[in-house]
């Protein structure tokens, strides 16, 4: 026991406590959380910044609005209706079609108008928010997910998430829904997990759960060798977001739209740490680099990009 | 390397939080005596002095010498008995006296003073600084026998200890000396003796001191009082036996009182007789702690819930526990890396278990969370708005208590379900994540939380009804100012929690990578 933790601390692998503590505390300021944790604020922002979002197509703040569903929708028939404080994919109900009177689940349930309006109450009322405080539901529109990814994903809409440290990414990987994950890309509702090399925007191996996973269970498809279309562009997006929200220790959720391109779906304060079993090789030792590297001035978004697109090549871990 | 920058000012607070609980805790028992353990006790002594006074008509005052804060006891618990008398207490640093005094009085009276006395006072001096005595102005031949007793000792000696100690052993040397053998020979009881003590050192301008007490031991009804000598070496009093020629306060020694060798006297009565009787008292050293703390107004003493009343003390024992529970919960989660339901709902649901008794506790609570979810499952199906639903939820569980009350008060078995401690509340709100985590990440990880949630729980029990822990927070409040050291401490570890040694275990570099365990999946992260 004692051996694997010095193993893994000499490994540069980075726990919870140390997140918390030398990270999130130091380098996110609290009062730029509401900008991430508020889902609603963080599209304005990303918009005013140049970033690519999907669509907005209303957010339903009362009861009584719930009722008034059609008008929000305006006859979209897909849509994506998330909490605005929510965390990990909580609450987030995914609609891809419309029959008659019913809605499509990304499953391919039916869910009926009843239904749709219950889970917006319990979405006002708090139920998937940090401390259970009241909310509000947004809903924006679906993204339709690259072609490139339809070998790795089941349903749903893979996502590629970046952490981002101090504006420089230093690690990366793709998250695949399942068919266990109910089509939703969180980890810990059974999402796959792959590591990207940041510098190439391949893939190497998977993790499910907390174990190693090198195909698709739904589809069987390989999920190591696959090179992430618009590489350059994601990790550009990914970086300028430290200018738009101002947190040094980030995790960035971008998705691939087929007609769209890159485009960023929500901020992470707190990102997870499975990151690092997806890329088999530890964050700690890549945030102590850019440390090194970090100034009191921060280079702009592209240079930081060309920097950690150099020094955190592949497999091998940092060299120090 | 550019790393965060170190801040180790918690360290410094927390190491203060632990040193100061430790040093109040320590100065409780050390100087107070406070018992570490609840059942302990003490040796005290009940001391009586008794004065019988014969009368003779007219005024009478009587004056009698009091014990003044002895250096190694602490008195308490003082009273007069002196039917009639006007009683006033001179309090002068060491020359406290009772007085007592009556226009008439009318029968012969006995008056008493009664008092508690036990180790542990502080190790104060016998007198204050006295002032220098002159060279006693003797009759020839013994103005020339004092000259050369003081020569002779003097240069078999070094300073006032020396002094004093060859003075005594000349004194009571069997073959004294022709100028001792003349002194000694107006000598006729051990009054006389020490007086000629006095004198020789006076000789030598060294202040004395008559000291007067006894060594309390067993019950004794009349007890001999002894005379020691005091000599001041311009520091401090020196105390001497005047027989043996011994130095220092013998062991456990009560001084009564110093100066004149009369305790009582008596103006316009005849004292027909005086006794000093003692009692051995094995008393509880809590009680004897707490008295001690109040009659010497010491700050630290006053720290402890032992001063309020009974209802309140039986909150605050429980309440001051919390802390304890407390950190287990801190520990759980950052050093092992449990998660449960609610940060400090375990904390509750343990101090409920304090009604029940653990496993009946635990019993009570699986069933009943079972049953909530159950229904709480039901609920969701009729779609309610979140706080009626939670009300709804709260409703089913009192009710669900009281059933199950009543069903096992039917069958005659005690559920000792405290209403009042139980926490519905809690348990509604456990119910309501539990269902959610149950639809949002499958029962697996609902059950895995509730399980972690109860095992966290009994834990926290079993360390807040740890007895003398009980005893420890109720005694020394104070020693929450080092939990509370310690939970900062926690606050500031940054290592690996026990979980993630086995959450990462496919980064421990020793591992082949490739070869990682079967795959378990559905457990989140």
């Amino acid at each position: 026991m004692l051996g694997r933790y010095l193993r893994l601390n000499r490994a540069g692998v980075l726990g919870l406590n140390r997140r918390n503590g030398d990270y999130i505390f130091a380098h996110n300021q609290r009062r730029f959380y509401p900008l991430v944790d508020d889902k609603v604020l963080c599209k304005a922002r990303m918009l005013r910044e140049g970033l690519a979002v999907p669509d907005l197509l209303g957010v339903v703040r009362s009861n009584r609005e719930t009722r008034n569903i059609d008008g929000i929708l305006a006859g979209a028939k897909e849509f994506v209706i998330k909490p605005a404080h929510g965390s990990g994919g909580d609450g987030i109900m995914v609609i891809t079609d419309r029959k008659a009177d019913y809605y499509v689940d990304s499953d391919g349930g039916l869910v009926d108008q009843d239904h749709l309006g219950h889970h917006l109450t319990n979405v006002i009322g708090g139920l998937y928010s940090l401390g259970g405080r009241p909310d509000v539901a947004m809903i924006e529109s679906l993204v339709h997910f690259d072609p490139a990814f339809s070998k790795l994903t089941w349903q749903g809409v893979p996502d590629i998430r970046v952490i981002v440290y101090r504006g420089y990414p230093v690690m990366a990987m793709t998250r695949l829904p399942t068919r266990q994950s109910h089509g939703k890309a969180n980890l810990h509702q059974g999402a796959i997990g792959v590591g990207i090399d940041l510098c190439t925007g391949q893939t190497f191996g998977g993790v499910s759960g907390n174990s190693a996973q090198s195909f698709h269970p739904d589809t069987g498809s390989d999920i190591a060798g696959f090179k992430v279309p618009g590489w350059d562009q994601v990790l550009d997006m990914a970086a300028r977001c430290y200018e738009a929200v101002e947190l040094g220790y980030l995790g960035v959720d971008i998705v691939l739209d087929r007609d769209l391109g890159p485009m960023i779906l929500e901020l992470n304060a707190r990102p997870g740490l499975n990151i690092q079993i997806a890329n088999r090789g530890g964050l700690g030792a890549r945030l102590e680099a850019v440390d090194a590297e970090a100034g009191d001035e921060t280079p702009p978004p592209n240079e930081r990009v060309a920097w950690s697109r150099s020094r955190f090549r592949s497999l091998e871990n940092v060299a120090h | 390397m550019a790393r965060v920058k170190r801040n180790y000012q918690w360290l410094v607070l927390a190491l203060f939080l632990i040193v100061v609980s430790a040093v109040i805790t320590w100065q409780k028992i050390a100087g107070l005596g406070f018992p570490t353990r609840p059942d302990m006790t003490t040796e005290t002594w009940s001391i009586q002095a008794k004065v019988e006074l014969e009368r003779r008509g007219g005024p009478v005052k009587v004056a009698l010498r009091l014990p003044s804060s002895p250096p190694g006891f602490s008195v308490a618990e003082e009273h007069y008995i002196s039917r009639g008398f006007g009683l006033t207490v001179d309090d002068s640093p060491g020359a406290r006296q009772a007085d007592w005094a009556i226009r008439r009085l009318p029968e012969d009276r006995t008056l008493y003073y009664r008092a508690r006395i036990s180790q542990g006072g502080a190790r104060r001096d016998i007198a204050g600084p006295p002032v220098y005595p002159a060279v006693p102005d003797l009759q020839e031949p013994f103005r020339t026998a004092l000259i050369d007793i003081v020569t002779e000792v003097r240069q078999a000696s070094a300073d006032t200890r020396t002094f004093a100690a060859a003075m005594l052993a000349k004194l009571n040397s069997a073959t004294p000396n022709e100028s001792m053998a003349l002194f000694l020979s107006e000598v006729h009881g051990p009054q006389d003796r020490i007086e000629l003590i006095q004198t020789l050192l006076a000789g030598a301008r060294i202040p004395t001191l008559q000291i007067h007490g006894f060594v309390p031991e067993g019950d004794v009804r009349r007890v001999d009082l002894q005379t020691l000598i005091g000599v001041y070496n311009d520091q401090q009093w020196l105390v001497f036996d005047p027989k043996t020629g011994r130095q220092g306060l013998p062991e456990r020694f009560l001084v009564w009182s110093t100066g004149s060798p009369e305790l009582v006297t008596a103006d316009g009565a005849h004292v027909r007789d005086f006794q000093v009787s003692v009692r051995r008292q094995m008393v509880s050293s809590l009680d004897l702690a707490s008295e001690r703390a109040s009659a010497e107004r010491i700050g630290v003493g006053q720290v402890s819930i032992l001063q309020l009343p009974i209802q309140t003390q039986a909150v605050y024992e429980i309440l001051l526990l919390v802390p304890f529970g407390i950190l287990i919960i801190v520990i759980m989660r950052n050093i092992v890396g449990f998660s449960s339901f609610g940060t400090f709902a375990p904390v509750l649901i343990a101090l409920a278990f304090r009604e029940t008794e653990l496993l009946r506790g635990l019993a009570l609570f699986v069933l009943i969370v079972a049953m909530g979810l159950f229904f709480r499952f039901y609920l969701e199906r009729l779609r309610l708005l979140l706080v009626p639903r939670l009300a709804a939820v709260v409703t089913i569980v009192v009710l669900l208590m009281t059933v199950i009350s009543i069903v096992s008060n039917h069958f005659g078995i005690d559920t000792g379900l405290s209403v009042s401690l139980f926490p519905m509340i809690i348990i509604s709100m456990v119910i309501e994540r539990m269902s959610v985590v149950w639809e949002e990440r499958g029962a697996l990880t609902s059950i895995r939380e509730g399980i972690g949630s109860l095992v966290m729980a009994a834990l926290a029990y079993v360390v807040m009804s740890i007895d003398i822990l009980g005893y420890w927070v109720a005694v020394f409040p104070e020693v929450n100012l080092a939990v509370l050291g310690l939970i900062i401490m926690l606050g500031r570890y940054t290592g690996f929690r026990v979980t993630e040694l086995f959450r990462f275990r496919q980064l421990d570099p020793k591992q082949d990578p490739k070869q990682g365990p079967a795959p378990d999946s559905g457990k989140g992260g």
